[in-house]
């Protein structure tokens, strides 16, 4: 499939789903749409990451918090547009994203795993004392517990469960392009090469850290971006929504759908959200489903390391070529003249 | 011109190098000796991978040990390795650009993907992903990258490892081309004499991380010492 194909097929799709599933959802799997629909951006993260560099990142759900606490800041401290604030709460995580892995380049990779997870907790350590930003004034902007905390308003052409998930869907349709041009682009090539070693990068003229940190800004932005939506959706958060552990779960998520590619964080992304409401649904405790990643992340490592998307991707080859038999049936050899 | 002055390499208690001295100036230039000579290690410190613990290299009077691996691959210092590095993932032609990307001047004698891959013969396969190329194909292509641009010093490491009689004979024309086509400096590492023989005007020689032999490829190549470090003392007369 081109390239053009691929596009005009992933907006197709898009399109699809932003008129079908508000017309046929009802408002709790709507709402888990949203969700879902978010919670992709913070696997696309740390898969970009993954896949593309073989760099474990376990920040993703701290990055989330940073992208919306600074949402919120910029929100009730300004008069931007909602995309300003969203693009604003990006770069922000993009910035805090990159401060941390500064002194992580020169590290193994198991190093900087840990000190990615180790500034998730830092993050929710701020989170926890110095609260998320709710109208009051000051830098932190606090108000007192008397007082009802503001919720962050959605922009106008969202204000509906319906028009927020398509807002939030554009948004994410958005930064998929945003990944797909990189990683098609010089960016990607790159990348590839540094995945396959740093001296075959560097003997290339690849310059590594910044190549790396380019990755970890984008990586960061795309979550940064996801904090914001999220945030919107939900008006007001707190600490508890941004546990350290939570950045393992997005990782298993992005290893189950396919690290290697934009499809597989989506399926990630998605059943990180749906299977958790689906369990919820059937009275099952939500935290069964971190045991049902548990085993898919097993099965998927033994039996298709590229995750769902790999194994998707092999089956419509494998079907493709199926086709093209059927429909070309072998020659037979010509019957000799008696 | 390329200057390797009393470059020394210490691992712990190994020297792998031990006050190398080399002047490369012909064009091709081969660079031999038993396995475990320091072959790599210089080619090593060449590229940038390997610091010496003294020693000085400078290339056209410029200090290629001032700058990082990165630095002097954008400087034009290509190289290719024992085991091929190319990335399956990418096409063949974007393997090439990635090169191209990253180091070359858009000067008048600069190579395009399409002549470095018409090169080693794989203009055809410009589209395929790399992860479908023969062994030999790779190490082709990775020859292909490090002719890409301008590039002023080509290490080749090993290009003719497992490669057949028919393989090597279109190796030593890709080799030749590199020389008309481009005006980098090439060294070559090589066990096959044949190549090294066919393509090389000067060969040094290393044995235990010292130079035992450099001059014209004939001569060297007959030299008893070089011969006894080859073939063991008790084999040459």
């Amino acid at each position: 499939m081109s390239r053009a194909q691929q596009l005009c097929l992933a907006a197709a799709a898009t399109l699809v789903a932003a008129f079908a599933l508000p017309a046929l959802a009802n408002a709790f799997w709507l709402s888990t749409a949203i969700s879902a629909v978010i919670f992709v951006l913070p696997v696309a993260g740390c898969g970009l990451l993954y896949g593309r560099l073989g760099i474990l990142a376990l920040f993703q759900i701290g990055v989330l918090g940073v992208g919306s606490w600074v949402a919120l800041r910029l929100s009730f401290a300004t008069s931007l547009p909602f995309p300003f604030v969203v693009v604003g709460a990006g770069a922000a995580a993009a910035a805090v994203g990159v401060i941390v892995s500064l002194p992580a380049l020169r590290l193994s990779k198991l190093h900087f795993a840990l000190l990615t997870l180790m500034a998730a907790g830092a993050a929710e350590v701020f989170f926890t004392v110095k609260g998320f930003p709710n109208g009051g004034p000051g830098f932190f902007g606090l108000r007192s517990a008397l007082v009802a905390p503001r919720q962050m308003p959605r922009p106008h052409i969202a204000s509906s469960e319906a028009g927020y998930f398509r807002y939030a869907l554009a948004a994410v349709f958005a930064m998929g392009l945003l990944l797909w041009a990189h990683v098609r682009g010089r960016p990607g090539r790159a990348w590839a090469l540094i995945r396959q070693g740093t001296p075959c990068a560097q003997s290339v003229g690849v310059s590594v850290a910044r190549y790396t940190l380019w990755a970890v800004a984008l990586s960061c932005f795309i979550t940064g971006v996801g904090g914001a939506l999220f945030v919107a959706q939900v008006g007001t958060t707190s600490a508890s929504s941004f546990a350290p552990a939570d950045s393992v779960t997005v990782f298993a998520v992005a290893l189950l759908g396919g690290a290697y590619s934009i499809p597989g964080f989506v399926i990630g992304g998605c059943a990180a959200q749906v299977i958790p409401a689906l369990l919820a649904t059937w009275g099952i405790n939500g935290n069964v489903a971190l045991v049902v990643f548990g085993l898919g992340l097993l099965a998927s490592l033994l039996t298709a390391p590229r995750g769902a998307a790999g194994g998707l991707h092999d089956l419509a080859r494998l079907l493709r070529r199926l086709q093209t038999r059927v429909a070309r049936p072998p020659e037979r050899e010509p019957i000799a003249d008696a | 011109m390329l200057d390797v002055s009393d470059v020394t390499v210490r691992f712990g208690g190994v020297t792998p190098l031990a006050n190398v001295t080399l002047h490369f100036e012909q064009r091709i230039c081969g660079l031999v000796g038993p396995n475990g000579a320091g072959k790599t290690t210089l080619l090593n410190v060449l590229s940038g991978f390997v610091s010496p613990a003294a020693g000085a290299v400078r290339c056209d009077g410029t200090d290629l040990l001032r700058m990082a691996p990165d630095r002097r691959a954008r400087w034009g210092l290509r190289r290719t390795f024992q085991s091929e590095q190319i990335v399956g993932d990418l096409t063949v032609a974007e393997n090439v650009a990635v090169a191209r990307e990253h180091t070359a001047s858009m000067d008048r004698l600069s190579v395009s993907i399409a002549e470095a891959l018409e090169l080693v013969g794989l203009a055809e396969r410009a589209t395929d992903r790399a992860a479908l190329l023969t062994t030999v194909q790779r190490r082709l292509l990775e020859i292909a990258r490090a002719i890409v641009g301008t590039p002023r010093l080509v290490l080749l490491d090993e290009p003719g490892a497992g490669l057949s009689d028919v393989e090597t004979t279109q190796l030593v024309q890709i080799i030749q081309d590199i020389e008309t086509r481009t005006e980098a400096l090439v060294i070559l590492i090589d066990h096959d004499m044949d190549l090294v023989r066919a393509t090389c005007s000067s060969v040094s020689v290393l044995d235990f991380g010292k130079v035992i032999a450099h001059g014209p490829t004939d001569q060297v190549l007959a030299d008893s010492a070089v011969r006894r470090a080859y073939l063991g003392a008790e084999d040459v007369e």
